[in-house]
């Protein structure tokens, strides 16, 4: 057990007998010997390998021939030029616009539902959860064979109401459609529990009292609902936001970047350059870019986010 | 064949070979998984008899997987695995960089000399300079293709068989498919990258044409041009698709009898063709040489082979388990039991085990035929890159000629790095 004010300044323990000045120079800080493990663990594993990723960006890096030579921002001029690169970026910003946009509207709209206390709920929440839980190995084994378009279950329904079966992993315009629909299966339930956990901190007065004011059902989702569940929904915004920034495994396993580049993302380029080819160098900047990317869209974001829970 | 026999034999064999300590050793060997790691794992059980002391740990991984761990441990040189698994094109990568031990010198100190019956075409790629430098690993896995078709439909239709060219091909495929309802024309790998490649190979070779030429970029020529044209002709007469179809996609087709013929096979793929609980076509397919066109038949080598890392710690203990596991004896044991493709020529004319694969003859003549991917060090790019322009034009995106210049351009500034 903590001494009585040990956390209080000028008040706590001291190291040694009586209260000497290292005593009260370590109790004032306290805070900062408490950070201190989480801090080196972060500069460990997070600062140090970017600084490190960040230098070797800067350099010709052949890994099996054995060649580093400082190369300047060589690397980063080739990366502008090249047209894959630019291609991924573009599909990648665009699976993270229809994948987030679509879980998070769906997520919300199932959180509702499930907030509305329907009977049978205790049985479908799991297995609404359960795409979420699955490796994304089998969920991508799954709906490759519901895609298949001679004996998948998809183009079988087509057929059997008379329509014609869809290339879905093969057509370029529909390829990448078909993936955000298997991430968007996969992830929705996450924003769902996310949003639901808000909805369930919503005091009951607060409908009860707007109620009583005569409120309909959709001017308490509008004046009530809405506004409470703001941050959950932002959060749920920046979360996904980041996460399908790094879409890898979907694409990887189900169209390899294909047809033609039409799936081709950040992640699989810097993928196939570092491990495939072992250019290290020239995945180590095409790391830094997507970074940079990341950070740029998830600052902005949350700084937007916070002002507005401080006003 | 009596496995007590042959493991007299083996005794026999190698009791004399290289003079081992007794004292136990544990070597590390990293290979390949599925059909690979069975045989590779007979191998081990069958060697642990004959040497008790030397125990194998086998690392079954991946193709992309394997490739990712041995490039990095060789590299790195951490001396872990004392055996290896190379697809021959990683050999150009490696060998240069002498990340492998040489195997010739292991050869002098045990005065043994290497078996004229390997398949030269195969141990070739296990020198450096290819394909009559030192020699660095020896070939494990016989992988060839081969061309399949439907033996009953060609004769249905009139049609003569094995067809000898890309154009017989294509009219076979077009009269099969149009007479045979619910049966396509043929079935080929078209996913993007490395199953497109492989399967457009054949033909550009059969044509005359190559990815290399002199080092640099030979996709700009007429003969990739026709290839190329061949084989969107082909597609026409493909499952709607089949550009996202890899091996499995492939075998269920063709096992299921909905294709005609397939461009290519492999000899792991097909075992299963004549079982009745799996194959609806039980000896109705015929598997052959490919068809020629400008060239005679001119199918692609996929060997597999074994090689020694050179900062492994137990190298005599290693080239006796390589000696041990090319062994003619060793390598039937593995066809007969897992299916391995031997490495061997005698093999091939073995009647035991061409009664049990009837396409060992072909086969056999595949592999004299057979023609490497190029040898260079950048292959994977180029094939990532020849892969994508492919695909582009196999869906439609681009045309033949259109594809062609945007591979010869990319090719030709992967080539200049």
């Amino acid at each position: 057990m903590l001494p009585r004010g040990f956390l209080c300044r000028g008040e706590g323990v001291s190291l040694g007998s009586g209260r000497g000045s290292v005593g009260i120079w370590f109790e004032r800080r306290i805070h900062l010997w408490l950070l201190l493990p989480a801090a080196l663990l972060f500069l460990v594993l997070t600062v140090f390998p970017l600084i490190y990723n960040g230098y070797i960006s800067l350099h010709h890096f052949a890994f099996i021939r054995r060649v580093f030579r400082f190369a300047g921002v060589q690397n980063y001029v080739r990366l502008s030029q090249d047209g894959l690169f630019l291609a991924a970026i573009a599909n990648t910003l665009r699976f993270v616009g229809l994948a987030t946009a679509a879980e998070v509207a769906l997520g919300t709209g199932l959180a509702l539902l499930f907030n509305a206390r329907l009977r049978g709920q205790r049985v479908m929440l799991p297995m609404v959860v359960l795409p979420m839980m699955l490796p994304t190995m089998v969920v991508c084994a799954v709906w490759v064979i519901l895609y298949d378009f001679e004996f998948g279950l998809f183009n079988n329904i087509l057929r059997s109401l008379g329509l014609a079966p869809v290339q879905w992993l093969s057509d370029p315009r529909i390829a990448m459609a078909s993936i955000v629909l298997v991430d968007i299966w996969q992830w929705t339930p996450f924003v769902l529990l996310l949003i639901l956990a808000g909805l369930q901190s919503i005091p009951d007065f607060l409908y009860e009292a707007a109620q009583i004011d005569g409120a309909t059902t959709f001017q308490r989702f509008r004046y009530i609902t809405l506004p409470l569940l703001s941050f959950q929904i932002k959060l749920a915004i920046l979360l996904r936001l980041i996460d399908t920034f790094r879409i890898f495994d979907k694409v990887y396993a189900m169209t390899g970047g294909g047809p033609g580049y039409s799936t081709e993302t950040i992640s699989l380029y810097i993928f196939r350059e570092g491990f495939r080819y072992f250019n290290l160098g020239y995945a180590a900047a095409a790391s830094v870019v997507m970074v940079l990317l990341v950070l740029a869209i998830s600052i902005l974001y949350a700084r937007r986010m916070w002002k507005e829970m401080r006003t | 064949m009596r496995l007590r026999g042959l493991l007299v034999a083996i005794f026999v064999l190698f009791i004399g070979g290289i003079t081992l300590a007794a004292a136990p050793v544990r070597l590390v060997f990293m290979g390949r998984d599925g059909p690979y790691e069975a045989a590779m794992k007979l191998a081990i059980s069958l060697y642990k008899m004959v040497r008790p002391h030397v125990t194998i740990e086998y690392l079954g991984l991946p193709w992309a997987g394997l490739r990712e761990k041995i490039t990095i441990e060789l590299v790195e040189g951490r001396g872990t695995f004392d055996l290896v698994i190379l697809d021959d094109p990683w050999t150009p990568e490696f060998l240069p960089a002498g990340l492998l031990e040489p195997l010739e010198p292991w050869f002098a100190r045990i005065g043994q000399a290497l078996s004229p019956d390997f398949i030269a075409p195969a141990l070739a790629l296990g020198r450096w300079p290819y394909p009559d430098g030192t020699l660095y690993a020896l070939p494990i896995v016989g992988n060839v293709q081969l061309f399949a078709y439907r033996k009953d439909l060609f004769e249905k239709h009139g049609l003569s068989h094995p067809p000898k060219t890309w154009t017989e091909v294509v009219a076979a495929a077009r009269l099969i498919q149009e007479k045979e309802p619910g049966v396509f024309g043929n079935v080929f790998r078209g996913a993007k990258g490395h199953d497109i490649v492989v399967s457009f190979l054949p033909i550009l070779w059969a044509h005359g044409g190559n990815i290399i030429v002199d080092g640099k970029s030979g996709v700009d020529s007429p003969e990739f041009l026709a290839a190329l044209k061949v084989y969107l002709e082909l597609a026409r007469y493909a499952p709607g698709d089949v550009g996202v179809y890899r091996a499995a996609k492939l075998r269920e087709v063709l096992l299921a009898g909905k294709a005609a013929m397939a461009l290519e096979v492999w000899p792991a793929w097909i075992p299963e063709l004549d079982d009745p609980k799996k194959s609806m076509v039980v000896h109705k397919v015929e598997l052959t040489t490919h068809p020629g066109q400008v060239v005679t038949t001119a199918p692609m080598l996929g060997i597999w082979l074994l090689g020694i890392p050179a900062t492994s710690r137990h190298k005599a203990e290693a080239f006796d388990f390589l000696l041990f596991v090319t062994s003619p004896e060793i390598q039937k044991v593995m066809a007969l039991h897992v299916g391995n493709p031997p490495t061997l020529t005698s093999l091939y004319k073995d009647p035991e085990l061409i009664a049990r694969y009837r396409w060992y003859p072909a086969q056999l003549e595949a592999l004299l035929a057979g023609v490497p991917r190029p040898r260079i060090a950048v292959w994977s790019r180029v094939e990532d890159i020849l892969g994508g322009f492919l695909h582009e034009a196999l869906l439609g995106i681009r045309t033949p000629e259109d594809a062609m210049k945007a591979a010869h351009a990319a090719i030709t500034a992967a080539l200049a790095e």
